[in-house]
């Protein structure tokens, strides 16, 4: 008799980050631990999920809460990428997260934006982040396959690749 | 750095459950090309160097959240990729600042 199992009715959608993760801050953060840090930061292994104004459950701040200088923008794939199916995750990666079933995990991914422009924003398919939001545990993954590591938020700028040196406006 | 010489056929045991054996060799010189067969458990991470570097590279430009509110408010405003770029200076609260601001207006 597994009691109060409410994990399984909650997976699947970008919801569940941040926001039905046990105990939070006075702020209203939410704790989690990546207990192998990510890609470039093994170091640091407790991050807190932000809320940003008006991002809803599409757009979430990783602060991190080891070095204060080191936030992430964190963005829900499937409004922009509805097609992309990085799960399930490995046996090892289920056991790593504490996940009852491969599929439970929330992914999110990793976005960088050059010059600090937002419309030149940018996410990374290639090494997404995987949450379990009732244990407050999260996972870098690299994927097999060939996935962009800076893949276009937004359609308008696949065509203009080369012109990156451009400066635009004015 | 250890070094090993291994001829086509032979492997090399990393622990007990890595092996990496030498399936082919082609050309000599810098234009040496050697295809590896890699046998590890599947929590093993096995990455060509240039990828691994790419990750660590496309994740430590990630590491500054600083445009998340633009792009929260363009997401808002439902536009795709929104024109007039902002300036350097008014990044945090300013967004549009019409007239007043005031919030607690009584």
């Amino acid at each position: 008799m597994k009691g109060g199992n409410a994990a399984v009715a909650e997976t699947g959608t970008a919801k569940a980050v941040g926001q039905k993760a046990g105990p939070s801050t006075a702020q209203g953060e939410q704790v989690f631990t990546f207990p192998q840090g990510l890609y470039g930061f093994r170091e640091l292994r407790r991050f807190a999920v932000l809320t940003v104004p008006g991002g809803g459950d599409v757009l979430k701040v990783l602060q991190s809460l080891d070095s204060p200088d080191v936030a992430f923008t964190l963005v829900a794939p499937n409004p922009f990428f509805p097609d992309y199916q990085p799960g399930p995750l490995s046996p090892e990666q289920t056991r790593e997260l504490q996940l009852d079933a491969p599929d439970q995990g929330i992914w999110m991914l990793l976005a960088a934006f050059p010059d600090q422009d937002f419309r030149r924003a940018t996410v990374n398919l290639k090494a997404p982040l995987v949450f379990n939001p009732f244990r407050r545990l999260g996972k870098q993954v690299i994927l097999e396959g060939d996935y962009p590591v800076r893949q276009p938020l937004f359609r308008k700028q696949e065509a203009g690749r080369g012109a990156d040196s451009q400066p635009q406006g004015q | 750095m250890l070094i090993l010489s291994r001829k086509v056929n032979e492997s090399i045991l990393i622990g007990d459950e890595v092996e990496i054996t030498v399936t082919q060799v082609r050309g000599t010189g810098d234009q040496a090309v050697v295809r590896l067969g890699i046998k590890a458990p599947r929590d093993v991470v096995v990455l060509r160097r240039e990828v691994y570097d790419e990750i660590v590279a496309a994740t430590r430009q990630a590491a500054q959240a600083g445009a998340a509110a633009d792009l929260a408010r363009a997401l808002l405003a439902g536009e795709e990729a929104p024109p007039a770029p902002g300036e350097a200076g008014a990044e945090e609260d300013a967004g549009s600042g019409g007239s007043g601001s005031s919030e607690g207006a009584g």
